[in-house]
Formats: structure tokens, sequence, C-alpha cells
């Protein structure tokens, strides 16, 4: 019975992941096809703000998968991979709308933002570090990396806190989401602290 | 409704205008909301009339002043300015308004007076954000001048748009427009108007003093710490043409304005 379950979660698992994306396409293939004013008088800037948004929703996705399975017991770990690559495939795009809408796919000046902008440097990091996760997270790559892999894919914790600085330094007088995001993170990071603690205390023990 | 009267157009560019609908459905007014789609969706039941604007400082005719005395000897002009977002945006805009002198040298300001400060309305029944537990800016918004700034020639006061009375998501009823300096310089719906000798606080820069200066001067040399000014999107822009340009010094009106700076450090005073 699991079996089939998976079997029809797992698409349903892409499917809500790919729905923003999904919907955003939609909004901008009207907005092209004339209904110009569906996103905003600056829509480079809506887009950008939103896949940024998503990719991040998606990461704190991914990073509950662990929790929420221990304390409900629930075997859904299966799917988090296929949150994480969505988390960066939305940050692929975010880059992309950025390049291409906010910095009129201007060469020069989007390698003067990357050295010079503190926050897209974090950003870059961030998404550097995802790559890396996302490259690896095959069963080759796992079974080639053996334990190292668990190591490697620790680095998360340390893009969710570069994305969630990232997304808090371009606020300007809006303290709202990116806010519960970056709390949402550390709780997050929190509890696996806790974890750590205990399981060095009780081995010491 | 339309203004039923010519006026001359004393400020032109061969730059296109921005459409009505952007320029009036993508705001900047903290006092209506922090979106861009804010101001037009929570202003559509603010009173901009009766209205009436206090003078009072370093001038002979201090005093309130009902709108309408206010407007009554002035001519409307057209001119039609580049707006420039600190955020990095920028529209062409057609306003309606008289010279900031004309009105100014009514009050007969004296020699004390080296500045002007101006106040927008402060209410939170009419301004959701001025209500909210945690508002995004502390109110009222202030803004202020150099007197040399506020006597300039180009320093509109607006009371209009696209030929018809300024709408409320825009400023209503009367609002400020320094061209050569980023938006948030142009102070919306003024309820107050103060002469003093110093330096007048100003609400971006009591919120971010790093970021936002008292002259706020358009720059492309002097960039935001956080973000490029040395191009800007001009809206509205689209997918195929993003219409990133290059931002001009003070906007454009290097020749009109910049001896009113000689030998100021523009890094310093930003």
């Amino acid at each position: 019975m699991w079996s089939t379950f998976k079997v029809t979660v797992r698409p349903a698992v892409h499917l809500l992941c790919g729905l923003p994306l999904l919907y955003w396409c939609w909004m901008v293939w009207r907005t092209i096809n004339g209904e110009r004013t569906l996103l905003s008088t600056d829509p480079g800037q809506m887009l950008a703000d939103q896949t940024g948004y998503w990719a991040f929703n998606l990461l704190i996705i991914s990073l509950l998968f662990t929790p929420l399975s221990k304390w409900f017991r629930l075997r859904w770990v299966g799917y988090r991979r296929a949150v994480g690559l969505w988390a960066f495939a939305y940050a692929v795009i975010h880059v992309l709308v950025f390049y291409w809408l906010i910095l009129g796919a201007n060469l020069s000046s989007f390698g003067r933002e990357l050295v010079q902008r503190p926050y897209i440097v974090l950003g870059a990091s961030a998404l550097f570090l995802l790559l890396l996760l996302a490259v690896t997270s095959n069963q080759f790559s796992m079974r080639r990396l053996k334990k190292r892999w668990k190591d490697l894919h620790q680095w998360v914790y340390l893009a969710a806190m570069l994305v969630a600085i990232h997304a808090l330094w371009q606020i300007k007088g809006d303290w709202g989401w990116p806010m519960v995001q970056a709390i949402t993170v550390m709780l997050l990071l929190g509890v696996r602290l806790w974890w750590v603690l205990q399981r060095r205390l009780s081995a010491a023990k | 409704q339309k203004v039923k009267q010519d006026w001359p157009q004393t400020v032109s560019t061969d730059e296109r205008l921005t459409p009505e609908y952007d320029a009036t459905h993508y705001n900047n007014y903290y006092e209506f909301g922090v979106g861009k789609d804010d101001p037009v969706r929570n202003s559509q039941d603010f009173r901009p009339d009766p209205w009436s604007v206090t003078v009072s400082g370093a001038c002979n005719n201090p005093g309130t002043y009902a709108l309408e005395d206010l407007l009554q000897t002035q001519n409307l002009e057209e001119r039609i300015y580049r707006l420039r977002c600190v955020e990095a945006w920028s529209m062409v805009i057609p306003w309606l308004g008289f010279s900031l002198a004309d009105m100014l040298q009514r009050f007969e300001p004296t020699s004390d007076a080296k500045y002007v400060a101006f106040e927008t309305l402060m209410d939170p029944d009419q301004y959701p954000n001025q209500r909210s537990f945690r508002p995004a800016i502390p109110y009222p918004y202030l803004e202020g001048l150099r007197m040399d700034e506020a006597m300039h020639p180009l320093t509109l006061m607006a009371v209009g748009m696209y030929g018809e009375v300024l709408p409320n998501q825009n400023g209503a009823p009367l609002r400020l427009v320094v061209p050569w300096k980023y938006g948030f310089k142009s102070i919306k719906a003024i309820v107050r108007i103060h002469f003093t000798a110093d330096e007048p606080p100003t609400t971006w820069n009591i919120a971010a003093p790093r970021e936002y200066g008292f002259y706020a001067n358009v720059n492309p040399n002097v960039n935001h710490p956080r973000w490029s000014q040395a191009t800007e999107r001009r809206l509205p822009s689209s997918f195929l043409s993003p219409n990133v340009i290059d931002t001009q010094m003070f906007n454009g009106y290097a020749e009109e304005v910049a001896q009113l700076y000689t030998g100021m450090d523009l890094r310093r005073y930003y």
C-alpha cells in the first residue's frame, strides 16, 4: 500500500512545487499577450521578488522534512530531494530574472553587482552551495560520497542562513515575510543544534 | 475631474510620457501601505477637500491658509519632469502646478529662513499605515529643502497631473516635485510649511541615516549602500525591453541646478 501511495504522491509533490512557477508563467504569458497591468508597472521587480520568495519557501520546507518525520513518525523524507531541487530551480530563475529584467542583460553590471553588493554576494554564495547540493543529490553521488555525503549536505543550513540575510538585507520599510522566513530558519537550526547537544550529552554519560 | 483650463507648458522633454495608468497605480506612499499598489487601493476614501496648510517660523505672514486661497493667485503651468526614485526606477510625468518660489514669497520669509520644512498630514483614520501596530517609517512624514533649492525655478508645487486634479495616491491635494532629487524628497499631502534657520529633520534620514541624506540629489556616481544608482529602469518596463537606462547627474537637470552645490562634496552630502 505504501508503494502505491508513493506513486501518487510523487507527482503531487512536483506539481505543488511547480505551481507558483506555473502561475507566474501564466501571468507572463497573459502580460505578453496584452494584459499589461497584471505584473505591475515593474514586472522585473515583481518576478525577482516572487521567484526569490518561492526559492526560500521551498528551501525552508525541505528543512522541515526531518523534524516533522521525527516528531510525527512520517516516512516522507523521500520527497525532500524533490523539494530541494525545486528550491534550486527557483533560485536559478531568480538570478536569470535579475540579470535579464533588473540589469537589462548587461554582463558588466552583473559582474559589478556580484562583487560590490554584499547581499548579492551572499545570495550568489548560497546559490553556489545549492548548486553543489543539487549536483550531488543523486543516488550515484550518495553511494560515491558515503559518509561525506551527509557532511556535504549539512551545508544546506549555511545556505539557508545566507539566503535569510540576503532577503533581510533588501528590506526597505516592509519587515514582513522575510522576517518570518528568517525566524523559521533560526528555529529549524535551533532544533538541529538541540539534537546534536542531546546526542553529545547522552554519549558522555 | 478635468481641469477646464488651458495652461502654458513651461518645461518639456522629448522622452515618452509614462502612461497615466502606470503613474497612478505604481506608487510609494507608505501612509497607505508599503506595497506599490497599496496607495491606489487604500486612498479612494481619502479626503483632500477641505484642506488647509499651516505656515510658521521665520516669515512675516504665518497662519493657516485654506487651499483655495493658496491656489487662487497662482497660475497653473504644465511641466513634464523625469521622476527618479531612489529605488532605481523612473517615470516621466506631466505635472500641473506652480513654482514653489511664487507660493513661498507670499509668506515673506525673513533672512533667518535658511531652510523650509514640509510635513504630510497625520491622520491614522485615513492612513492605514499610520494606525498599524508596526508603522513602516516614523510619522508624520517630514521633508525639507535649503532655501535656495526651494526658490529654484524648477521646484514645483503640484496640484495635478496628466491635465487632471492630483489623484489621492499621488499626493492630493498638494505635493512637492523636486525633479533633480530622488522621489522621496517630493513630499505628498502637505499640511505644514515651516521656515527655519537649521536643517530640518527628514523622515528617511531619520529612518536610515546611512542610506538617505538630507540632499538626496540624483547622482549616478554615489551609490545607495545597498544598490547601484548608475542605471534606472524607466517604467513601465517589459519582458522584451527591460528599459534599463543610464541615470543622469541631477536627473538630467545639472545645467539648471549644479551651481547650487558648487564646492560641496556630494559624497558626503548625499
